[in-house]
């Protein structure tokens, strides 16, 4: 039986129904949903409904997979659960699924391996439900977030209630699928829940900021920047840009308090790096952030400065609406989400330069992040131009709930759930419908239960990413990780534990890593031949402990390496 | 030789390359526009339309252009189906079949056969070029409401297509390709309903019924197969799909209610209905015409906007700059900013379209080397046997009938005519199944027919009755079958 998340079998579900099913009755259900606003004037009901409707899109996602999201089609996702599955086998958060490599975002794996109690199975069981957590609560984080204290001036909780709105089902477009970057929400809410975790971080952030008054809220703010660092380390640096747009901003509107603001960011930036530095050195020591690639380099006449601006449509020129609005407004809040925005548009343009060096890395991370804004703003540009168009059409009674309804129910066509089609969308969604093959299943399972938590398996470096994701054990060579320093010495390895004769010495060499396993499938003997199952039976070093599936055709050998 | 539509202008088949130059498109786009809002900021009212149909043009050329072939050519059967046709009878001169021994039906019938070639050749690859600044020149030529039609001819011509009827499989502007004759009726068809409510007297509930029944009437006689796409799904491409344009258009229906907004909205809504309950009416058409109805609709509450605009604008605009009118000027900032923006702008037909990903391949040089020689060196009775990869090449680019041509066309007779290829191609005595069909030829290249156990082509040489007439280096072979 092919189960999905919840444990309902639905092996037999006529999946492409159900998608179209549910794009047709979302749009009855929002407006049916919109409907009380008219009546009942109160900002949580149109949270809720926003929160509704990523829970939706979250749902009709991940009902009809029989595994976990991109588990398989996605390499990004099979290294995520393994950086989490190994912490929560008890292994060092600081490193990764490849024994003695440092690991540059050791929270998440952390935070998943606390909430799960330290046990891979639940890990397995609670995975797909962290993408639930995320599409929640950065909506609710917005919300509250942007909530200006001490002026008149700031969000509306109508402008913050579509703001969460925006920012979520409104940072995507119909036609992102054939981009280059894919459709942001679902990689950054469904494929990278630890990445989404900044997100979270940075509206509360953003509200510890804006509500400095002494040395303690700077520490307080400086710490959280800090903490963000640990979460992705890559949305903090984006964040202490943003700072310093904003600090520019002042200056450049001349505002009063501009001595005070800048004050506020080089405290706020100086405490989060002093505290951060040790994170940074071990960042800057085992991430190649610097080494050269042809795939990070930009052509110098490219669509790049289009694509978050013209590419992205009325949303874009919405979003430019806000941010002017934003500018013209009083408060701190406003100010500092505006150089949030500018600061996202100015990492962006500076990806020009790192590209021309071939250093461009990690594009769509700062693409989602500029696109997740420019949405937040182009709510803020909705919200303005709704209160003219009222005062222009004589409505300046109406109330607020009226126009946020008018403003949602106008977005609701753009909106995420009104179009969404995975299958079509979602290059992940097809290879996650069926379950896992039997051979990696019944291989983790095994590895979780008879094999020691610290345990290190050398071998096929596919199969061994497998075993980090489903059991939680470290590798020798994992694939999709960076080569480390002693690369070398690790493929030799790899190369005696399959040819040598000599136990002892193989053994020995072994230890060195604390290689215990040895996982072995068909395309690695098939990379390895005449190498075969028999050959390896006879080595005196290698003791065979379990086979998944069919020795001719697809399988999982698990050898135990060692001499009595 | 079949040039790319590019080749027929002396454009070398190389440009544009799309990868290389596809950015420079986007960039330039942007200046096109930006040169319409200049255009739209003088004073005459024409400018509006022709900076709007040189946007369209060099959005569109560009990717007519790109195609290496004719569009669908051996891609889509429907397409190859026509052309193979056509160009059977524009060979032989008598409306032979595609398949020997039985007589065609073409579509365009009347018409003689090399004319028709010419259009269902080329129709599909240049129409794109043609229906929608067609139907911008229309809207401004012939919209009763005349101090509005540049501005509703810009917004069509921007705008007549969106991301999300697009992404339905509804969208004029990426299905004018595949849709070719129902987008071509669209000229006619809503000149027709543009001038009645023009120039039709009497303004009654009837009038306007009648208007509705123009609209919807030719729906049922232009050529379309039926697609089960379910009422909901019309009701969402109604509703959903126009996004801004349905509450601007019922706006504007409220308050001018112009006759021939309301004639296509009615009409190509209750069209589009009609495709939701399997109708035998084309989607794109039906929807055309129903966003079309919301454009003219739309046009006036968007000219009030753009006045606000540009009124807003003008009173921050610096003194020592050339005065524009204020509706003038909302204009502009429309084309400077929404525009570039726009679906037209940013349409790539390989993204929603796999036929033309494929037709801007050109078709390759040997096969059409062959196909040269055939045409030239071999009767124009012949009759060939041929592979279904190559039997469509055969009759669409050589000229020449087929005996067979699976997954183009189906006889009646396939089992007698698969026996016959059969007994040909083991070496039988043939002569009665020969003359059955007229069959002359045999066209093979290295994989074909090897289910009669022909390891290789040039195999069938071991039997007496095949003469080599013709082969090149990939392996084509032209082989004359004698009785």
């Amino acid at each position: 039986m092919g189960m999905n998340l919840l444990g309902v079998d639905v092996s037999t579900l006529d999946v492409p129904a159900f998608l179209a099913g549910a794009r047709q009755v979302f749009p009855l259900l929002a407006l049916l949903w919109l409907l009380p606003l008219l009546r009942r004037c109160r900002p949580g009901w149109l949270l809720l409904g926003v929160v509704a409707a990523n829970a939706w899109v979250f749902g009709v996602t991940n009902y009809p997979l029989q595994r976990l999201y991109a588990l398989g089609p996605s390499h990004d996702r099979i290294g995520n659960l393994g950086l989490c599955q190994v912490v929560a086998a008890g292994n060092n958060p600081l490193h990764t699924t490849q024994v003695g490599q440092l690991h540059f975002e050791p929270f998440w794996g952390m935070l998943v391996a606390l909430v799960s109690g330290f046990d891979p199975d639940r890990v397995l069981a609670l995975y797909p439900f962290f993408s639930l957590v995320m599409v929640v609560a950065f909506p609710l984080a917005l919300f509250f977030g942007l909530k200006a204290e001490g002026t008149a001036h700031g969000p509306s909780p109508w402008e913050r209630a579509l703001i969460a709105g925006f920012a979520t089902l409104l940072s995507s477009s119909a036609l992102d699928y054939l981009g280059t970057y894919r459709v942001p929400w679902a990689k950054m809410f469904l494929l990278k829940p630890n990445h989404a975790l900044g997100l979270l971080l940075f509206p509360i952030f953003l509200a510890l900021f804006a509500r400095i008054r002494s040395w303690r809220g700077r520490l307080a703010a400086g710490l959280l920047l800090h903490l963000l660092g640990w979460v992705f380390v890559l949305h903090m640096a984006y964040v202490c840009v943003g700072l310093l747009c904003f600090a520019g901003l002042s200056f450049w509107a001349r505002r009063d308090e501009a001595s005070r603001e800048a004050r506020d960011v080089l405290a706020v930036i100086g405490i989060n790096v002093a505290v951060v530095s040790p994170y940074l050195i071990m960042l800057l020591w085992g991430y190649p952030f610097l080494v050269r690639s042809g795939n990070y380099a930009l052509p110098v006449f490219s669509l790049h400065l289009l694509e978050p601006t013209l590419r992205v449509g009325g949303v874009f020129w919405l979003g430019v609406w806000g941010a002017w609005t934003l500018y013209t407004r009083g408060d701190r809040t406003s100010r500092l989400f505006l150089g949030q925005v500018l600061g996202g548009y100015l990492v962006w343009v500076g990806y020009l330069g790192l590209g021309a060096l071939g250093l461009a890395r990690e594009r769509d991370e700062i693409y989602f992040w500029v696109r997740i804004l420019t949405a937040a703003c182009a709510a803020v540009g909705a919200w303005d131009l709704t209160t003219r168009a009222a005062r222009w059409l004589g409505r300046e009674a109406w109330p607020p709930a009226w126009r946020a309804a008018a403003v949602a129910a106008l977005a609701l066509p753009f909106a995420l759930p009104s179009w969404w089609d995975p299958a079509r969308m979602d290059a992940y969604f097809a290879g996650s419908l069926p379950p896992l093959p039997v051979s990696l299943e019944s291989a983790g399972e095994f590895l979780r239960h008879h094999s020691e938590p610290r345990a290190v398996l050398a071998g096929d470096p596919q199969l061994v990413r497998y075993a980090a994701a489903l059991a939680g054990r470290r590798g020798l060579v994992v694939a999709g990780m960076n080569a480390s320093r002693d690369w070398r010495q690790r493929l030799a390895l790899q190369q005696e534990l399959l040819s040598s004769e000599r136990p002892r010495t193989v053994s020995q060499a072994a230890a060195s890593y604390g290689v215990s396993y040895l996982l072995v499938g068909p395309a690695f003997l098939a990379k390895h031949s005449p190498l075969t199952l028999a050959d390896l039976d006879r080595k005196r070093h290698l003791r065979r402990l379990h086979l998944a599936g069919d020795p001719e055709g697809d399988f999982v050998a698990i050898y135990r390496v060692g001499f009595p | 030789m079949m040039p790319g539509p590019g080749e027929l202008l002396g454009i070398p088949a190389a440009i544009p390359d799309v990868p290389a130059t596809v950015a420079t498109l986007r960039f330039g786009l942007w200046l096109v526009a930006a040169l319409w809002a200049v255009l739209v900021a003088g004073r005459g009212r024409r400018a509006w339309l022709l900076g709007g149909l040189l946007f369209v043009w060099a959005a569109t050329g560009y990717w007519v252009l790109a195609l290496g072939r004719p569009y669908g050519l051996l891609v889509d059967p429907d397409i190859t189906r026509s052309v193979a046709a056509a160009t059977v009878a524009a060979e032989t001169g008598r409306d032979q079949g595609v398949l020997a021994g039985e007589a065609d039906r073409p579509q365009l019938a009347p018409v003689p056969a090399r004319v028709r070639r010419l259009a269902v050749l080329w129709g599909p690859s240049l129409l794109p070029l043609v229906v929608v600044p067609g139907l911008g020149v229309l809207v401004y030529a012939i919209w009763g409401c005349r101090s509005r039609a540049p501005l509703a001819a810009l917004l069509w011509l921007a705008f007549s297509t969106g991301d999300l009827d697009a992404l339905r499989g509804v969208g004029l502007l990426p299905s004018v390709f595949s849709h070719p004759w129902p987008a071509a009726a669209l000229l006619p068809w809503v000149a027709l309903v543009l001038a009645e409510a023009r120039w039709g007297r009497a303004t009654s509930v009837w009038r306007t019924a009648l208007g509705v029944l123009l609209v919807v009437g030719p729906g049922f006689l232009v050529p379309a197969a039926a697609t089960p796409r379910g009422v909901s799904e019309a009701l969402l491409a109604l509703a959903l799909d126009p996004g801004p344009w349905l509450p601007l258009a019922l706006w504007g229906l409220s308050r001018a209610g112009d006759g021939a907004a309301l004639r296509l909205t009615i009409g190509g809504g209750l069209l589009t209905l009609g495709t939701g309950l399997a109708l035998p009416i084309d989607p794109v058409a039906a929807h055309a015409l129903y966003r079309l109805g919301l454009l003219l609709a739309a046009a006036e509450p968007v000219a009030r906007i753009l006045l606000l605009a540009g009124e807003a604008l003008a009173s921050r605009w610096p003194v020592s700059w050339p005065r524009i009118e204020a509706s003038r000027l909302g204009a502009v900032a429309l084309l400077l900013t929404v525009v570039p923006s726009s679906f037209l702008a940013w349409w790539h037909p390989r993204d929603l379209d796999p036929v033309a990903a494929e037709s801007q391949r050109p078709i390759a040089m040997p096969l059409q080397e062959a196909m040269d020689w055939i045409r030239r060196e071999t009767p124009r009775t012949s009759v060939f046997i041929a592979s279904a990869n190559f039997a469509p090449a055969v009759a669409a680019l050589g000229g020449r009938q087929v005996l067979r041509a699976p997954g183009l066309l189906e006889s009646a007779n396939d089992a007698r005519r698969r026996a016959v290829e059969e007994k040909v191609l083991r070496g039988a005595q043939t002569e009665r199944a020969l003359a059955r069909f007229g069959v002359s030829h045999l066209f093979i290249a290295p994989g074909d027919f090897t289910e009669y156990g022909l390891a290789t082509p040039e195999a069938v040489e071991a039997f007496p009755s095949f003469q080599l007439r013709y082969r090149n280096h990939e392996g084509y072979r032209v082989y004359e079958i004698s009785r």
